[in-house]
């Protein structure tokens, strides 16, 4: 637990101190998000608006995805392995994930409240969503950066193994999120929610049941 | 056993030759497409069922003509 | 060669599901009616043609029938040839509905082609409605039905000949998704066992499985374009198939990209797990959810007895068995060329 943590916090501090990428990622954020509200249609519906938050988030997710195995190459990974199980930091790097993803979603659902301010969102709700959302999201990044740290380091490679692969969870999350913004209560999506939950587990399952085989050295 | 695994498998003519299949496929559609309407409808349908059943044997026998193509590559060495 | 017994069982089954699906005839149905639009308190003469019928050889009796089970029978019928008939009915003046625009189903029956229905395809309008007047005009009596006893297809409309291809588009995901089955429980074996013949028998299982699964979606475009229309449907399942043949295409180029054989072998075993695992909601779970034209999606019966009957199930099953064979035959061949090119390449060392 308590290498988790630290696992987790040096993650925190590596992003602390290269905060310039993390800008980065967070300027391309403001950029798309400002495109979308130029370009698009001003008076768009509920679901053209829903769409366009799901791609946005499906694609700053890649970026994600593609550098948080980056600095953990070469020699200083046998020295992680050395005094990290892999296990845990795995866990770790999706704990990390899943925060970050988190953030994303509230800085784009904020830019798009920004932008478009007629479209009504019920704030917990929508974050419940995303929440659950991001569980199954940060698993699978991590797990196919794991993936492409094994491969030669190639953000093209990632986006084609994830971008399938990710598909049920957008899917799902569009269909949810879609009737929560039409008013349907929370509850009575529930049977979404205990799908959202499942596949979920279910990555979650596989995962940890398959990184010891990719891990290993 | 470990020897053998050195040498690097080569994809590239694989994939070329899948490409060409798929091409050929597609552009068996399109002419069946332009072939006229009546033809695949008339007696209840059932050149449609000939159809498939030709297009599943044709690819049936390209992955043969493939497997047959790598093992004569194999005799000749 | 060696012929083992589920090679033999393969060609013989595929020799029957060829045979027996395709010498086996459809049961007599109305393939078309004109007129299609009909007023009450009329005399008219409905021209029916049928398929696979033989009108001239038994004595025949056409009803319409309205949605409430009420009916009328046809005074006179004149038959042109096996294929075509000519009924005509008195149309009441009032239909024993509380629409005024109702749509009938025509249904013929006789000894030797059984019974056949042309579901709510007759639209027919009446002035006024009088549901009472409209009950005391029809009969509510049971036309009698025939039953055929020849070993036969059911007819369906729109679908007509094309119900054989349940054999050969269906029974090809069902061995792709087989063959998936196969291959991720080599892949598991290699991870537990680090044998790399286990992983190139999973690799071969994986490429047939991408053969059938191409077929399948050209076949079942082909099937689509007759019966809906299109090439390509926004149908969910569809949609859904072509996603699971992208992921494939991942685990192709995850295996091309690695250099390392046994890191190529570990990596593209587990991500073969990971595929299967990803690909059953999107094949099982997710078409359930939305609307969908296939069957056993979106509220439509999975092959109950609607889709499926006894007589299709003796073809369908053995279908699907010698598919199944039919891929593990040829990945078979693909593993053992694989074995041998990597044995000679060897042996050139």
């Amino acid at each position: 637990m308590k290498t988790i943590l630290s696992c987790i916090s040096r993650d925190f501090k590596n992003e602390w101190r290269n905060l310039y990428q993390l800008g980065g990622l967070f300027s391309f954020l403001i950029g798309v998000c400002y495109l979308i509200y130029f370009f698009g249609d001003k008076n768009q519906s509920l679901s053209e608006w829903n769409l366009k938050y799901w791609l946005v988030y499906l694609f700053l997710s890649f970026f994600v995805g593609s550098r948080i195995y980056e600095e953990d190459q070469g020699r200083f990974r046998i020295f992680l392995h050395q005094l990290v199980h892999p296990g845990q930091l795995l866990l770790s790097k999706i704990i990390f994930v899943f925060f970050l993803l988190t953030v994303m979603n509230m800085l784009i659902l904020f830019f798009f409240q920004l932008f478009n301010p007629e479209i009504q969102v019920q704030f917990f709700n929508w974050l419940s969503i995303c929440m659950l959302i991001n569980v199954g999201m940060a698993t699978l990044i991590s797990f196919s950066s794991l993936l492409n740290s094994n491969i030669r380091n190639n953000t093209i490679l990632l986006t084609v193994i994830i971008l399938p692969i990710s598909f049920p969870l957008i899917g799902m999350a569009y269909s949810t999120s879609h009737s929560v913004l039409e008013g349907v209560s929370i509850l009575s999506v529930g049977s979404k929610l205990r799908l959202i939950l499942g596949i979920d587990l279910i990555t979650i399952a596989i995962v940890f049941f398959l990184y010891p085989h990719i891990a290993r050295n | 056993m470990s020897k053998i695994f050195k040498n690097k498998l080569k994809f590239a003519p694989e994939m070329k030759y899948n490409i060409a299949f798929i091409m050929i496929l597609v552009s068996a559609q399109n002419m069946l497409a332009q072939s006229s309407q009546s033809f695949m409808t008339s007696g209840g349908k059932i050149n449609v069922v000939f159809a498939v059943i030709f297009i599943v044997f044709i690819g049936i026998i390209y992955y043969l003509i493939r497997i047959d193509r790598k093992i004569s590559k194999l005799e000749n060495k | 060669m060696q012929l083992s017994w589920w090679k033999l069982l393969c060609i013989v089954l595929l020799a029957y599901v060829l045979v027996i699906g395709l010498v086996t005839p459809l049961k007599p149905g109305i393939l078309k009616i004109s007129p299609e639009r009909i007023k009450t308190g009329q005399t008219v003469d409905i021209e029916i043609s049928g398929y696979n019928t033989h009108y001239k050889s038994s004595n025949q009796v056409a009803y319409l029938k309205a949605s409430t089970g009420y009916l009328i029978q046809a005074k006179e019928i004149k038959v042109i040839d096996d294929n075509n008939m000519v009924a005509s009915f008195d149309v009441p003046q009032f239909l024993p509905t509380s629409n005024s625009i109702e749509q009938l189903s025509v249904i013929t029956s006789s000894e030797k082609d059984g019974s056949s229905v042309m579901p709510s395809r007759l639209i027919v309008a009446q002035d006024s409605v009088q549901l009472e007047m409209g009950k005391n005009l029809w009969s509510i009596k049971e036309p009698t039905f025939f039953g055929i006893k020849k070993y036969s297809f059911p007819f369906r409309n729109i679908l007509y000949e094309t119900i054989r291809n349940t054999f050969f588009h269906v029974s090809l995901w069902f061995a792709m998704f087989a063959l998936l089955g196969i291959s991720v429980y080599h892949s598991i074996r290699y991870l537990y066992k680090s044998d790399l013949l286990d992983d190139w028998k999973a690799y071969s299982q994986v490429r047939t499985a991408i053969l059938f699964g191409v077929l399948g979606l050209i076949t079942g475009s082909i099937w689509a374009k007759y019966t809906w229309g299109t090439w390509w449907t926004n149908d969910i399942k569809l949609n859904m198939a072509a996603l699971s043949m992208l992921i494939y295409f991942g685990y192709l180029i995850i295996r091309a990209g690695i250099e390392d054989p046994d890191k190529k072998a570990r990596i593209s075993a587990s991500f073969n797990v990971f595929a299967l695992v990803a690909v059953i909601p999107l094949i099982f779970v997710l078409p359930r959810l939305t609307d969908s034209l296939h069957p056993g999606n979106g509220g439509n019966p999975a092959f109950g007895s609607e889709d499926m009957d006894n007589s299709l199930r003796m073809v369908f099953y053995p279908a699907v068995i010698s598919f199944i064979l039919l891929g593990i035959w040829l990945s078979q061949l693909v593993f053992r060329s694989d074995v041998l090119s990597h044995k000679s390449e060897s042996a050139e060392i």
